[in-house]
């Protein structure tokens, strides 16, 4: 009979902070890794190695303001990671549901994870933390054929000024970790807790520099521009040996957003001791309820950063060194009943099969009216009228929405198989607005592949067998943004697939 | 123990130590040779037939002296009757019918392949000598009480004295004082009173109508609670984990249980989340499956006249149904209607293009997955968390399957079963040194688990160890 003692036993704590690491490191690093910044990763390891050093030798704070002061960097840090998970769910998963209602179903089921107390919450974090690494894993190395070894060789060791500063910002973040400070009194044995610190130090260091190097090796220098989930948009290329499951990028978010959750559910627990009271669950809510209407304005990302790099972190530094030198309620179930119809009501788009079109193959020659002529080909699709759909657009999401004004089915494009480009498209200058469309779009998948067509990229969209070997679009957006060049196969006169074009000319 | 007393006194004194709190076994003042000769006679309650307890008859009786007490308390716990005379230093085993056989009855909903098909009947006395037939041991205590003020219906706690924990016999007799109820007529009534998370649709303590599961518990250091009427006995503390586990994993090879066991977790994830899963898949995340079969899928929609969520609500509803008349309905004609009737209906409604095809796949899948689930209770609970799953995938797809998934993770992380985390060994097991996991998802070789699970007290947990 042991339970109830608000005993965490090192397990639980290191599983927890484990996630809260990995989940970041597959977050952060990927956004700032090219060819210079192996310095910034690696001044942010060691600032984090400190920091988490500290709070070992240090005891943890006692006085109500201190605690205070930490929890207000824990909130700004789990407001802006609230907005992130649902701009992540939104690119990803529920393409055309609001952002509020995504986050408002994250906060709910934060609060529930909270409200049930500390205990609850760290045995949620240790069932989830095998599958989630598990997941995480697999498909990461489900990826494997799009990683370039070679390009480790590019990578250069600098510390300069700026270096220094992404170094900081990315410590800034990491600094979440740091919550476990919080917890020290309540390890089952207190003497595991330096050796839980160096282990959550050592999973977090090993994940970001792992997803550092994994990514720089897909994207290259910069190839993350203009992305705000490298990591996610990659997965749209791995493929599952056989190809029985279609693109994986859906379940790679599914394992993430559980990180997330365990994340942001770290960061809200009020001052993680003990078991909330019912004062301290009515505080909660107003916490959450409050990091939720501030995550709803995109500014909240500009003012948290601005707070967390200039305010909070070295505060939080600050306070680690003073510390150093000296020495079940109605009401709240009745209110999340209230607010859940809320929720359920809105923002469902789900569509049903027949309401789809998936397209297989986008053919794209110049227009002549519009910049570009587009040509969505349906595969296998029985009814005469759906084998293809032309129109001239600027983009290919203006040609989807005259095709619902058309037909009023929604065009998926989540099985696309292949682009064919003319070859006059080619040597366009406005071919970069279509490839920046490509890019930003999660919907469109990095492998999907590329074709240069030598007459009308039109007639090969239309055909109903498609090829399925060529070069994935990823290298196309690769050349793009990191300004070299690739060779795209080529689809002769005599619709022969043989030889190459080089891009750009 | 050594050897028997010539002083009946002692032999009473010895009996009374040796067998404290054993209610099953009882002891009574015999008078022999026309009321000269004073004899005590102990016997397990059930084992030994009253005739046999008459004094004119035990005269008759096959009688074998032993001269040890060791050898008494065998032949006592193996189901016979030990007769002590005054002045005598032998006492007298008196054969008996010995323990309940197979003819008891048989478990009808916890079958296995290979061990005891013994089931529980419906007597106390029976189900606690069918018991003490595993365990023949005076450690294993078995104390009585009635509940029901009208009812006084018998109860019995069995339990290893040395490997429980007392603080949690405790707990479940405060729990069965603080309500007065007029009668107790099985023991689910029990159950839902003593639960201390009572709005949980997930059961606390395990039920069993089998003997040897209920006598390996007891080694586990839990506690039986047998009831008067009930074929089924509870079981506590209770976890996830045991209500996954089947009598015949110990009885089989370590592969062939842990394939077993891994096919039952799994399936009561599917049994609560397939049909939501093919909600979300075809109406949100359509690129998780091949174009082709995506493909077919949307022609066999064609002409559907309902939404995805419709169609599977329809057949789940349906096949709820079905299962429900099945087992109102008489033996026979409840077998078959499960069979007919989901063919049927199935068909019928493919054909009728109420539904397309691959829901009654999904839905028939769902349902052989939550058969796979050991404990019928614990099943329930995954079939009803389901249509909750089911509107959280049509309402936000894979992110409210996962919503869904969370939500029930956290409510079992909340349960405790009698202090006990309902959610041991996947949490906290390094509490007892990691040993609970090697007989949980994964069995462990019978050599390699050498301690019993948390259930038991700490300085008793050793079960196994190799001799010399």
């Amino acid at each position: 009979m042991f339970s109830g003692n608000h005993k965490i036993s090192s397990r639980q704590m290191y599983r927890n902070y484990a996630v809260v690491g990995i989940t970041l490191s597959a977050l952060l690093p990927p956004l700032v890794m090219n060819q210079e910044n192996t310095g910034s990763i690696l001044l942010s390891l060691l600032f984090l190695g400190i920091y988490l050093a500290g709070t070992a030798i240090i005891e943890r704070p006692t006085s109500i303001w201190v605690k205070w002061i930490c929890y207000l960097h824990y909130w700004v840090l789990a407001t802006m990671l609230l907005r992130i998970t649902g701009l992540l769910v939104q690119q990803f998963l529920l393409t055309d549901t609001r952002l509020w209602v995504i986050m408002g179903w994250f906060s709910l089921f934060c609060y529930y994870n909270l409200y049930k107390g500390l205990e609850c919450r760290l045995r949620v974090s240790e069932v989830l933390f095998p599958f989630f690494l598990l997941m995480l894993l697999l498909l990461t190395m489900l990826m494997h054929g799009e990683v370039e070894l070679s390009r480790f060789r590019e990578l250069r060791l600098m510390l300069q000024k700026e270096q220094l500063l992404i170094g900081y910002e990315l410590f800034c973040w990491l600094s979440a970790v740091q919550s476990l400070w919080h917890l020290k009194g309540q390890v089952h044995k207190e003497s595991d807790y330096p050796r839980i610190i160096w282990k959550v130090w050592l999973t977090t260091g090993g994940f970001i520099l792992g997803f550092s190097l994994f990514i720089y090796c897909i994207y290259g220098n910069q190839g993350h521009t203009g992305l705000v989930f490298p990591l996610a948009s990659a997965m749209t290329m791995a493929h599952f040996p056989g190809n029985v499951i279609g693109r994986l990028d859906a379940l790679f978010i599914f394992a993430w957003v559980i990180g997330f959750f365990l994340l942001c559910s770290s960061l809200f627990a009020p001052l993680m001791d003990g078991e909330p009271d019912k004062k301290r669950k009515w505080g909660l809510f107003l916490l959450l309820a409050a990091a939720y209407l501030c995550a709803c304005f995109p500014e909240s990302m500009e003012w948290g950063e601005a707070f967390l790099y200039y305010i909070s972190t070295p505060v939080q530094i600050v306070l680690l060194l003073v510390s150093g030198v000296w020495k079940n309620n109605k009401k709240i179930k009745m209110t999340c009943l209230c607010l859940l119809p809320f929720f359920l009501l809105t923002g469902c788009s789900a569509q049903e099969l027949e309401q789809q079109n998936l397209v297989t193959a986008i053919g794209v020659d110049v227009g002549e009216e519009e910049a570009f002529r587009f040509t969505f080909g349906f595969g296998n699709s029985k009814e005469e009228e759906d084998k293809a759909f032309e129109t001239e657009a600027a983009s290919i999401e203006e040609a989807k929405n005259m095709y619902w004004e058309y037909q009023q089915k929604n065009m998926d494009f989540n099985h696309l198989k292949n682009f064919y480009f003319s070859k006059e498209l080619l040597r366009r200058t406005d071919f970069g607005a279509l490839l920046e469309e490509i890019q930003l779009h999660a919907s469109y998948s990095r492998g999907t592949l590329v074709y240069a067509v030598e007459e009308k990229a039109s007639e090969e969209a239309k055909k109903e067998e498609q090829p399925e070997e060529g070069m994935p679009v990823h290298r196309l957006l690769n050349a793009w943004y990191n300004e070299t060049s690739c060779e795209i196969p080529k689809i002769q006169k005599d619709g022969r697939y043989k030889g190459y074009i080089t891009w750009p000319y | 123990m050594g050897e028997v007393s010539p002083v009946l006194s002692e032999n009473k004194e010895w009996v009374k130590t040796r067998f404290a709190k054993c209610d099953d076994i009882l002891h009574r003042q015999v008078f022999l040779d026309n009321g000269k000769k004073e004899g005590l006679l102990v016997y397990g309650e059930v084992t030994v037939s009253n005739l046999m307890l008459e004094e004119h008859v035990i005269g008759l009786s096959d009688v074998q002296p032993l001269s040890t007490y060791q050898e008494a308390e065998a032949a006592l716990l193996a189901g016979n009757g030990i007769l002590f005379l005054a002045g005598d230093d032998s006492v007298y085993k008196i054969s008996s019918k010995g323990y309940p056989g197979l003819g008891v009855s048989k478990a009808e909903s916890e079958k296995v392949m290979r061990g005891s098909k013994e089931g529980f009947t419906e007597s106390e006395k029976l189900n606690v000598a069918l018991i003490r037939k595993r365990i023949r041991d005076p450690r294993m205590k078995v104390e009585e009480q009635t509940i029901g003020t009208r009812s006084h219906t018998m109860t019995a706690l069995v339990y290893m004295e040395d490997l429980i924990y007392p603080k949690l016999l405790d707990t479940i007799k405060q729990q069965m004082d603080s309500y007065e109820i007029d009668g107790i007529l099985d023991s689910g009534m029990l159950e839902q009173l003593t639960e201390k998370h009572w709005l949980s649709p997930f059961p606390q303590y395990q039920s069993t109508e089998r003997p040897d599961r209920a006598a390996s518990a007891v080694l586990e250091g839990r506690v039986v609670l047998v009831t008067d009427h009930s074929p089924t006995v509870l079981v506590f503390p209770s976890d996830y984990n045991s209500f996954f586990q089947t009598s015949d994993d110990w009885y089989n090879r370590f592969e062939i249980a842990t394939f077993a066991r891994l096919l039952r977790f799994f399936a009561a994830i599917l049994a609560m989340s397939f049909p939501a899963i093919y909600v979300a898949v075809t109406t949100w995340h359509t690129s998780l499956l091949p174009t082709n079969l995506i493909l077919s899928m949307a022609e066999a929609r064609q002409g559907v006249p309902f939404p995805s969520l419709g169609e599977v609500l329809l057949m789940e509803i349906s096949f709820e149904l079905i299962r429900e008349a099945g087992i109102r309905l008489p033996g026979p004609i409840g077998n078959t209607i499960g069979i007919v009737g989901g063919l049927i209906i199935g068909q019928s409604a493919v054909s009728a293009n109420v539904v397309s095809p691959i829901v009654v796949i999904v839905v028939a899948f769902t349902a052989l997955c939550s058969f796979a689930i050991p404990n019928e209770e614990f099943a329930s609970a995954f079939r009803l968390l389901k249509y909750g799953c089911i509107f959280m995938g049509a309402w936000l797809g894979l992110y409210g399957v996962l919503l869904s998934y969370l939500w029930v993770l956290i409510h079992l992380s909340h349960l405790n079963s009698f202090g006990i985390p309902y959610l041991m060994p996947y949490v906290a097991s390094d509490l007892n040194d990691y040993e609970d996991e090697r007989d949980s998802l994964i069995r462990f070789p019978m050599r390699m688990i050498r301690r019993r699970p948390i259930f038991a007290r700490r300085d008793a947990r050793v079960k196994l160890r190799k001799k010399g």
